[in-house]
């Protein structure tokens, strides 16, 4: 019994970990004023499902993905394309990276560009000397993206893997061809609900 | 002694059948096969049997129903790979062209 109750509390304290690199991305009310929105929301069951999927049928360029969702435990993407400036305003950014800056997160990198007015910051949490969280916060002009992926993750190798997941080139950071992709998609996913 | 010989005679002396003899024979032999897989077996054998095309369709459907949902999925989990993949590319950019024109 005692050993039961040991092994539980084991399972429980595993499944925290890393729970602290989640994000409470509050960005919702900028849904309404884009053009185009993704919304990635992956985590227990779901992701569970994806990976094996993912490691039992790899497409072309996916198989390198295998190894690199190992291990996660959420995977969380909020991007919004706007059609005019000014969308969003400072404090949605800030809300975000006070987060960032809260414990056991470090600045990966951060870059600013005052001209453009463009920013791109990545961001790990560390839990127990590991890397344990990932987050990437990119603000531009007529963009505001936001990733979160909770558990260990190779950044170096999710960089190389970029462009060739989706079978198509670097995307110039662009995310309009993706985002056609995630439209495309969720026509795919609401035809199978019907079904 | 001969009255006795005269009736065995009088029972054993050859007799044609009644007319309907063959008619009512056959008849009834039908009606032994009938009895032997009588109709209602026949509508369970056939109910079973589709029960279990019904099963099948439905495994099936299910099956698919599952692998397209699991592939939707599939596609969700790399599309947040690719845009953080490309962010961090964007980052990693900048930081190389740092001090250039074109920085972000």
């Amino acid at each position: 019994m005692r050993y039961r109750i040991l092994l539980a509390g084991v399972a429980f304290c595993w499944s925290l970990l890393g729970q602290g690199a989640k994000l409470d991305i509050k960005l919702d009310h900028l849904a309404a004023k884009a053009e185009r929105v993704v919304n990635v929301n992956l985590e227990g069951a779901m992701l569970e499902m994806g990976r094996k999927f993912l490691a039992l049928e790899p497409r072309k360029g996916e198989a390198d993905a295998v190894e690199l969702v190992e291990g996660l435990q959420g995977i969380y993407v909020r991007s919004y394309h706007f059609a005019a400036e000014g969308a969003y305003t400072a404090a949605d950014v800030e809300a975000v990276k006070k987060q960032l800056s809260g414990t056991g997160w470090t600045s990966f990198v951060s870059v600013s560009d005052q001209k453009k007015g463009e920013t791109v910051g990545v961001y790990s949490y560390m839990e127990g000397g590991k890397m344990m969280g990932t987050a990437v916060l990119s603000a531009e002009p007529l963009e505001l993206t936001v990733v979160n992926i909770v558990g260990p993750m190779d950044i170096g190798k999710l960089g190389r893997l970029q462009g060739k997941l989706l079978g198509m080139p670097d995307l110039g950071m662009k995310l309009k061809p993706v985002l056609k992709l995630k439209q495309d998609l969720k026509v795919k996913t609401e035809k199978v609900k019907r079904l | 002694m001969e009255r006795l010989e005269g009736e065995l005679e009088r029972m054993l002396e050859r007799r044609n059948p009644p007319g309907e003899f063959t008619e009512r024979l056959m008849s009834r032999v039908r009606g032994e096969r009938r009895r032997v897989l009588p109709a209602w077996r026949w509508a369970a054998a056939g109910a079973l049997a589709a029960s279990l095309l019904v099963g099948v369709y439905v495994e099936r459907r299910q099956a698919r129903l599952e692998r397209e949902r699991a592939g939707a999925v599939r596609d969700e989990l790399v599309l947040g790979l690719e845009i953080a993949g490309a962010k961090i590319n964007k980052a990693r950019r900048a930081v190389l062209n740092l001090g250039t024109e074109d920085s972000l």
